[in-house]
């Protein structure tokens, strides 16, 4: 990897490849584990410390070491299904990286409406990847991400944010696959090659919080400000190191740059599936989109208290 | 904890915030905890860490919302009380006359 993060031009979707550590793969034994992600009966996910190294393990896929972004190696467990590796390496282990070099990586999913990324935010099953691959049948939408949303500050001049044309496929699990006509998959998640992948980065136009209301309901749309905003970023922030002071207000200058200038929304919809309500959703997304106010010139917010 | 009308304030050194709009995230890095202070909050703190006093915190706010002077003092108190309390600001020493 260079040393120096290259422009954010979201070039062909080209990923900064981290490279293969020597086998047998470090002990984890030493590791002083910081955050831990519990799934029923196991860690599934873990991040921690040794020495000079910021370590994270994904319980039967693999772990990374790294020392900075351009200093990092990854240990994949043999016999890993190269479809889930190849996405895991130009995913989350990218966002991670990104990270150590103060980028910010949210977990979501984009898309390209009317020339600007809207990003869609939410909890695990909330329907990330389905609003956005519904959108991309639906309006004919361009993908830019499915599962790490790559966020870097516009070329000094044009202001605002650019979302890194990041992903190709569409990532489901097997009923929103069926009912977008993707037909059965052989895997809990399948990639789906997505009708018009985005080529090049393109501005963020908006952030879209998801959640689901009652059955039957009519999508609402309802903008958030403040530390609402704020709350719904950070729990999206895709973060490597949760110990370090200067980390930990770098991201918080990262998240409050993006609530001052970018519009946070929550989008609440029927959990349903049938086209109905997805074109419901899709409607009143499309709506929104296009009543964004257009060439804003963000501006930043200085910071105060700690440096009156 | 009493606190004088007098007393002035100084962030901690642990402490980085950020205004959102009307409102401010106030992040404790030695504890890795985001607190947040609401309009009315986010006024005080922008006066508090500008080095006013309580009183002078107490005097601008019964300006701007034309009420009862009282009832702003011992909601200041309170708040400052809650942000000395959780070690975000600390009281300045009093100079000796």
């Amino acid at each position: 990897m260079p040393a120096t993060p290259p422009p954010p031009t979201g070039e062909a979707l080209a990923r900064d490849r981290v490279p293969d550590g020597a086998q047998p793969a470090p002990s984890l034994a030493d590791v002083r584990w910081v955050r831990e992600a519990i799934e029923p009966g196991r860690i599934s996910y873990r991040v921690g410390r040794k020495d000079a190294y910021y370590v994270a393990e994904w319980d039967g896929i693999g772990a990374l070491w790294a020392r900075s972004p351009s200093s990092a190696e990854l240990f994949p467990v043999a016999g890993l299904d190269p479809v889930y590796e190849d996405k895991w390496r130009r995913g989350l282990v990218h966002a991670l990286v990104r990270h150590l070099g103060g980028r910010t990586t949210l977990h979501g999913s984009a898309v390209v409406i009317a020339g600007r990324a809207i990003v869609f935010l939410g909890e695990s099953g909330t329907g990330k990847s389905t609003c956005a691959a519904d959108l991309c049948g639906r309006l004919g939408a361009e993908l830019l991400a499915d599962d790490t949303v790559e966020i870097d500050a516009a070329p000094p001049g044009a202001g605002g944010f650019l979302v890194a044309a990041s992903e190709a496929s569409h990532w489901l699990l097997r009923d929103s696959a069926e009912a977008l006509g993707h037909g059965p998959q052989e895997r809990w998640k399948q990639p789906v090659e997505a009708a018009r992948p985005a080529r090049a980065a393109v501005p963020l136009g908006a952030i879209v919080a998801l959640s689901f209301g009652p059955d039957g309901s009519a999508p609402a749309i309802s903008a958030l400000r403040g530390l609402e905003a704020f709350t719904v970023i950070n729990q999206s922030y895709v973060r490597f190191v949760f110990d370090e002071p200067d980390v930990a207000a770098r991201d918080l200058d990262a998240i409050a740059d993006l609530v001052a200038t970018v519009p946070i929304v929550t989008l609440a919809r029927a959990p349903s599936l049938t086209s109905a309500a997805l074109a419901r959703t899709a409607d009143a997304l499309s709506q929104f989109v296009h009543n964004l106010p257009r060439g804003a010139t963000p501006r930043r917010q200085p910071p105060t208290g700690a440096t009156p | 904890m009493t606190i004088s009308t007098d007393a002035r304030f100084e962030v901690a050194p642990s402490v980085h915030a950020r205004p959102l709009h009307d409102e401010v995230v106030v992040l404790d890095m030695a504890g890795g905890e985001f607190f947040s202070l609401d309009e009315v909050g986010a006024r005080v703190w922008e006066r508090i860490v500008a080095g006013a006093s309580i009183a002078e915190v107490v005097a601008a706010l019964t300006a701007d919302y034309d009420a009862d002077a009282e009832r702003i003092e011992r909601d200041v108190l309170a708040l400052v009380g809650e942000l000395v309390t959780r070690r975000l600001v600390t009281a300045k020493p009093v100079a000796p006359r």
